[in-house]
């Protein structure tokens, strides 16, 4: 059976149409000579029992006559009938009156039958008949019929169809061969081509289109489906070549790059480049074996580092990507690496790709290099406090020789005395100075009154300024408590208040008018009053320790860079580009703040905030919520500020509040847009020192316009240096910079309202 | 009465020369027997067979008169009983429906012919001429056998009907024009 199924359709059809033709011949045959034997037997019993019955009718007469020759006459005419083998004919006495017997047939002679019957027995057809008439028997007849010929006849029948039959599944053969070469040759033909494409891979090839039939149609099909094929193999062909070039491109990257590259996924690496091998000298084979451990490449000392990165990152806490660590190759050799790790997926499952720098020279010659820059930056230090140092001395020992040379005058000598004393103030300064740079002095934090740190500096620095420039101190009047180092924080003001003096007398217009203000307030922040990207701000309460100058003033270009070590404006040997930074440095060291703000030509103010100690923050939290809401207000302020950190800053907390707020760069936009939106503007806010145009003409324009709309001027200087220069006139709004948020809303609104 | 009429019927037989002869009692008794048999293919008009019996008219010396009496004693013609009339009174042979003629009576069967034509009244002889005298049914001996013979002229007038099965096995009489 399964022989069968694995033939070919070739051979399945024909066998199966031979089965079919066979069964279904053979059982028609069977049925059909069956049922002719069953009609002929019927037929021939009908015809012989008429027969018979006539037989009766015809021969009655001469039986009760008993006319023998007639009855031999009337029966020479059945007895010429193949069939009939015996006629007896008995008296009722039952003494034979005729009897025919054929030749050929059997010579058995039956008993006789009274009773009327018609029977087979055998081959034998049986008719018995009593002959009455009217009422009268006068005789029995009695005939045997042979049916033998019906089997000759069947014989005949079955031979016949035998050669029907034998005819009939050659024709049906023949069929099959024509159905094959008409349906099933196509198909092999096709098959053939089909699978020459297959095993040459060539899909160029097609199939004959010629036939007309529907192998024609499903050739070109099939070549439709082939010029489909083709495109997608060429398509593909391409679409892999181009992979294998991109893969190979990748790989050479991989293998050529500088850095060690390797994947880690399931805690093993599973691929690393021959940087990697080169660097840390495990080869692909030793990095794949299951017992090693990445731990294997990390030094002792950044282990711990590592493992707690490890463990945040399976606790899902956020981890840098760019990690820096102490390595160790197989021969032990130390390396610094820096390392980029990102998440990717690898294979479709989670892998990390690690990109290692060998930085270890690099990190050397930097280390060098800030070695030479230090010893650089001593040297100019030294160079400039040498040189300051020196004309200290210069006066110290010309003031000792003036005092030497009038002995007798002992008020001179008193002078002189004290003209050496702030001498050698200022060499102690000097001498503080450098102490701190380099990094000699202890830091001690401790809680400290700011304002009176600056009341015992007050003298100290009066003498280390020129006399011509004026020293003011504004300071609270209550105590100012911050943790800090004090000697930090006189380090501070001393820096500060040299550097306002440098610009003061690089302000050449103003000789003999320069001023420092050293100021000390409280202020209550929700945030910073500018804009600094820092995730450490606590809201509350704040000391803030301001030294302002009127100076030359700090241009845009640089005033991003003041805070950086080394840079400096300053003439050659004159200082030393650390002050500020130094100055930067302390202020984070002691958890505060510091902004600068400028106008150059008018001057520099430094803002220096502590959070201030021994207050609860919260309350003040929650009152300041409770101030928020009143100070809402949803009127439309034209925002007028050059400074764009300001500007942007200040524009989110008005929108915060709910105020429209229309911003202009300077006084000329300010006043196009005040023209523009006249009717909806309910106040301006100006900055006074622009460029272009002034806040004083600007608002002198805007008077004129709309007369009495409210105008707050801002300005870095306070309220009464502006007016005190003329800038604007008294009782006008003013809010100095930098202004704390609620300030500024409080009084927006405070003038709104009136 | 039956010696008489054993040695008459021998008598008869012996003057049939040339032919091996039948036992007079036996042709008699046969004769009997087959004027019984024709009824069985004659078919009488209706009229003259119902509500009557069948009715056999033979004169008293015919030689079938005890065999006749004796086949037909509580016998049934046509499903009717049968009545045989030994007589001499020509005048019953209207009610007759077979009329028995013996050689005896050849004289009369001109009369006989004349009273029964047109009548459906079957007439037996069993002598040479009985057909030409009108007869309609002649018995005759033949190769040891008694045969019959028909006059269909005398019968086709008589209105009876003859069966195609005896006029299979009789001779059939044409007279001469």
């Amino acid at each position: 059976m399964k022989r069968i199924f694995n033939n070919t359709i070739q051979t399945k059809l024909m066998a199966i149409i031979i089965s079919i033709v066979f069964t279904v011949l053979a059982i028609a045959f069977i049925f059909i000579t069956i049922s002719d034997y069953q009609l002929y037997r019927r037929e021939f019993y009908q015809a012989n029992e008429t027969l018979t019955d006539i037989l009766v009718l015809n021969i009655s007469s001469a039986v009760i006559f008993e006319d023998k020759k007639q009855t031999s006459l009337l029966l020479s005419t059945f007895t010429r009938i193949q069939s009939i083998d015996k006629i007896i004919i008995w008296k009722p006495d039952k003494t034979v009156f005729f009897k025919y017997i054929r030749n050929d047939s059997d010579t058995t002679f039956p008993a006789p039958l009274t009773v009327y019957a018609s029977y087979f027995q055998g081959d034998k057809l049986i008719f018995n008949r009593p002959i009455i008439v009217d009422g009268n028997l006068y005789g029995y007849l009695y005939i045997e019929n042979n049916t033998a010929f019906l089997k000759s006849i069947i014989y005949d029948r079955l031979s016949f169809f035998s050669i029907l039959f034998i005819f009939l599944l050659v024709v049906a053969f023949g069929l099959a061969r024509f159905l094959q070469r008409t349906i099933i040759q196509p198909i092999f033909e096709g098959l053939d081509h089909l699978r020459k494409i297959a095993t040459s891979k060539n899909f160029s090839l097609r199939l004959p289109e010629k036939r007309a039939d529907e192998f024609g149609q499903l050739y070109k099909g099939i070549n439709n489906l082939l010029n489909t094929i083709q495109a997608h193999a060429e398509e593909l062909n391409f679409t892999l070549n181009e992979l294998r070039r991109s893969e190979k491109r990748f790989r050479y990257i991989f293998e050529k790059s500088n850095d060690a590259m390797y994947i880690w996924q399931d805690n093993k690496f599973v691929l690393i480049n021959p940087r990697f091998e080169e660097i840390f000298g495990y080869t692909q084979e030793e990095t794949n074996a299951p017992n090693f451990n990445f731990m294997n490449l990390v030094a002792p000392e950044s282990k711990a580092f590592i493992l707690e990165r490890q463990k945040k990152r399976e606790r899902g806490e956020p981890v840098s990507n760019q990690i820096t660590f102490q390595a160790v190759s197989k021969t032990g050799e130390r390396l610094t690496i820096a390392a980029s790790l990102s998440d990717i997926q690898w294979n479709e499952k989670p892998a990390v790709l690690g990109i290692l720098r060998d930085i270890t020279h690099q990190v050397n010659l930097e280390e060098q290099l800030r070695h030479a820059q230090k010893m650089e930056a001593i040297g100019k230090l030294a160079g400039g406090i040498a040189h300051d140092f020196n004309n200290i001395l210069t006066a110290i020992m010309g003031h000792a020789q003036l005092g030497m040379l009038c002995t007798d005058n002992p008020e001179r000598i008193a002078n002189e005395l004290e003209e050496i004393m702030k001498g050698a103030d200022r060499a102690a300064n000097l001498t503080r100075q450098l102490l701190g740079f380099s990094r000699k002095q202890i830091v001690q934090l401790e809680d400290i009154d700011l304002n009176k740190i600056i009341r015992n500096m007050q003298k100290m620095l009066q003498r280390l300024i020129r006399e011509e420039i004026t020293l003011d101190f504004q300071l609270q009047k209550d105590a100012l408590i911050v943790r800090a180092d004090t000697t930090q924080i006189e380090q501070i003001l001393i820096n500060l208040v040299i550097n306002a003096q440098d610009a003061i007398l690089e302000q050449e217009n103003i000789r003999g008018n320069g001023k420092i203000t050293v100021r000390t307030e409280k202020v209550l922040l929700s945030e910073l009053p500018y804009y600094e990207e820092t995730n450490t701000f606590q809201p509350g309460w704040f000391v803030c320790l301001s030294v302002q100058d009127n100076g030359i003033g700090i241009s845009p270009e640089i005033k991003n860079r003041i805070f950086e070590p080394f840079f400096t404006t300053k003439p050659k040997g004159k200082g030393t580009g650390l002050g500020l930074a130094q100055v930067y440095g302390i202020v984070r060291q002691n958890n505060g703040y510091i902004h600068v703000y400028s106008e150059p030509s008018h001057g520099t103010i430094f803002k220096i905030y502590w959070p201030l100690l021994a207050k609860t923050q919260l309350e003040t939290i929650h009152s300041q919520a409770k101030d928020q809401v009143l100070l809402q207000g949803t009127e439309t302020i034209l925002f007028i500020e050059d400074d764009p950190g300001i500007r942007n800053f200040a524009t989110r907390i008005l929108e915060e509040y709910g105020y429209t707020v229309l911003e202009a760069e300077d006084g000329e936009h300010g006043l196009t847009l005040f023209h523009q939106h006249k009717s909806n503007i309910d106040i301006v806010v100006t900055d006074t020192v622009m460029p272009r145009m002034s806040g004083r003409a600007l608002a002198e324009a805007i008077w004129t316009i709309v007369p009495h709309i409210p105008i707050l001027f801002t300005s870095g200087y306070t309220e009464e240096e502006i007016v005190t220069d003329s800038v604007l006139n008294d009782g006008i709004d003013f809010i100095s910079k930098p202004y704390h948020v609620e300030e500024l809303v409080r009084r927006i609104r405070t003038l709104l309202d009136q | 009465m039956k010696l008489i009429l054993i040695s008459l019927i021998v008598v008869m037989g012996l003057s049939i020369p040339g032919k091996p002869v039948l036992s007079q009692i036996s042709e008699n008794q046969v004769k009997a027997a087959f004027v019984e048999k024709f009824t069985h293919f004659i078919e009488w008009p209706d009229d003259s067979v119902t509500s009557r019996p069948f009715v056999i008219f033979i004169f008293p010396d015919s030689p079938l008169v005890p065999y006749l009496t004796q086949l037909l004693a509580n016998h049934k013609i046509k499903n009717k009983p049968v009545e045989i009339l030994v007589t001499e009174n020509l005048m019953l042979l209207d009610s007759a429906h077979i009329a028995i003629i013996p050689q005896s009576r050849k004289y009369l069967m001109p009369t006989i012919a004349m009273l029964t034509q047109g009548k459906p009244i079957l007439t037996i002889g069993d002598y040479n001429g009985f057909l030409k005298d009108g007869g309609m049914l002649l018995l005759y001996r033949e190769d040891e056998n008694l045969h019959f013979s028909i006059n269909l002229n005398t019968l086709g007038e008589s209105g009876l009907v003859v069966s195609s099965q005896l006029l299979k096995l009789a001779t059939l009489y044409q007279e001469e024009e």
